[in-house]
């Protein structure tokens, strides 16, 4: 009787946990893309269809927002 | 501190005789305390307050004119404007669905929030996480997000076979757009919600489980009742907020346009165009104390019935 409880509690547990998980990507990925989308390039975040996880994050890139960056901070 | 103070002041004197002159002078020490913030409320809120009311009278367009025209701009407002009724009713569709269904949205997730899970502590910062993004570029973030050919969430609808709506290109489709970007933002609420749950003694569910509740009656008449203030302040100050929703209008429609068939234009908005764009000022402040009596009368309706379902734990009020 017990322990039929507490299987029971451990499956709640791991209902629960797939249910928060999904949802965090979900609001996760708003983000990801912002934060995505401020490393990529002008030609690349044009592209259709996006890329989500093979893109190239050139150095120049990173290079150039990190300038603009920094000039603005500066100003 | 006062007893100190009234001692060196009467010195040489009886302190009683003189208690009405100290008591004169604190108060004016008090008055002068506060003289910055009360200068700044004079001249910066209850002067515009009054100005905007007595220029609602008036055909003023903030250059050349100010003359008084009674009741003008009202009966412009309710006989003459096509745009302020649909600017009226895309604020109360907005209203009507936005509020319950964020204030829901933060009491399931608050629900959740606080179970006994592993990494819990984890989830919390991620559901929380969106609301300390704010400002224009969320917005424009959400234009991304939301376009119809590139944007992520249709290219995610598409995954599944699902052809996504045309969002802000689409007029019956712009409101709920924003709605779900601030169903995306129910962080802030939801740790309210989070903190009054937490603030439930235990002992509560323990005796009703004794009395053999189940998890749906706990939840009616345990849960709901103690977040019930809680409950109760979030209607009232997003009921307000949700009124006098703008910059989301502003910045997803173009610069104020309003968007697809004035789909997006909210009554904040079209006060706005009339007052920055037209300079007919003196409709504009017709317009904003409309919307201030419609909130009042409604925040006025949310007082009288809260005695019926808000709870208070420690006696009334």
């Amino acid at each position: 009787m017990k322990g039929n409880r507490k299987k029971q509690q451990k499956m709640q547990r791991y209902i629960l946990f797939t249910l928060l998980s999904f949802g965090a990507i979900l609001l996760l990925s708003p983000i990801w893309w912002m934060a995505s989308t401020s490393l990529k390039s002008m030609s690349e975040i044009m592209q259709y269809p996006p890329t989500f996880w093979q893109m190239n994050f050139t150095s120049r890139t990173i290079y150039i927002h990190g300038k603009q960056l920094i000039l603005l901070a500066i100003r | 501190m006062s007893e100190n103070k009234s001692n060196q002041n009467g010195r040489g004197k009886a302190p009683k005789k003189n208690s009405s002159k100290v008591n004169r002078k604190e108060g004016l020490q008090g008055y002068l305390f506060i003289a910055p913030w009360l200068i700044g409320l004079v001249f910066f809120t209850l002067g515009p307050l009054l100005f905007s009311l007595f220029g609602s009278f008036t055909n003023y367009d903030v250059t050349s004119q100010m003359d008084f025209i009674g009741f003008d701009n009202y009966r412009r407002m309710f006989t003459n404007d096509r745009l302020f009724w649909i600017s009226l009713g895309n604020t109360l569709y907005y209203v009507a669905i936005s509020v319950p269904l964020t204030i829901i949205g933060a009491i399931v997730i608050a629900l959740l929030m606080n179970q006994k899970i592993p990494g819990i502590r984890f989830f919390r910062t991620i559901y929380y996480l969106p609301s300390i993004l704010s400002g224009v570029g969320v917005y424009f973030l959400w234009m991304q997000l939301l376009s119809p050919q590139t944007g992520l969430i249709n290219i995610v609808l598409s995954w599944f076979g699902i052809a996504g709506p045309a969002w802000l290109f689409d007029p019956d489709w712009t409101k709920p757009a924003l709605i779900f970007m601030n169903m995306w933002r129910v962080g802030g609420s939801m740790l309210l919600y989070l903190a009054s749950l937490q603030g439930i003694s235990p002992d509560l569910y323990e005796a009703a489980e004794l009395d053999g509740a189940g998890i749906g009656k706990k939840f009616l008449h345990i849960t709901l009742p103690m977040i019930s203030p809680i409950i109760f302040f979030d209607l009232v100050t997003s009921l307000i907020g949700s009124f006098q929703v703008f910059q989301e209008a502003y910045v997803m429609s173009a610069n104020g346009e309003g968007g697809p068939a004035n789909s997006l234009l909210f009554f904040n908005l079209h006060m706005w165009n009339k007052a920055f764009v037209q300079f007919d000022m003196g409709y504009a402040m017709a317009m904003s104390w409309i919307l201030f009596i419609i909130v009042f009368i409604l925040t006025m309706v949310n007082l009288f019935f809260a005695p019926k379902w808000v709870h208070y734990q420690g006696g009334e009020k």
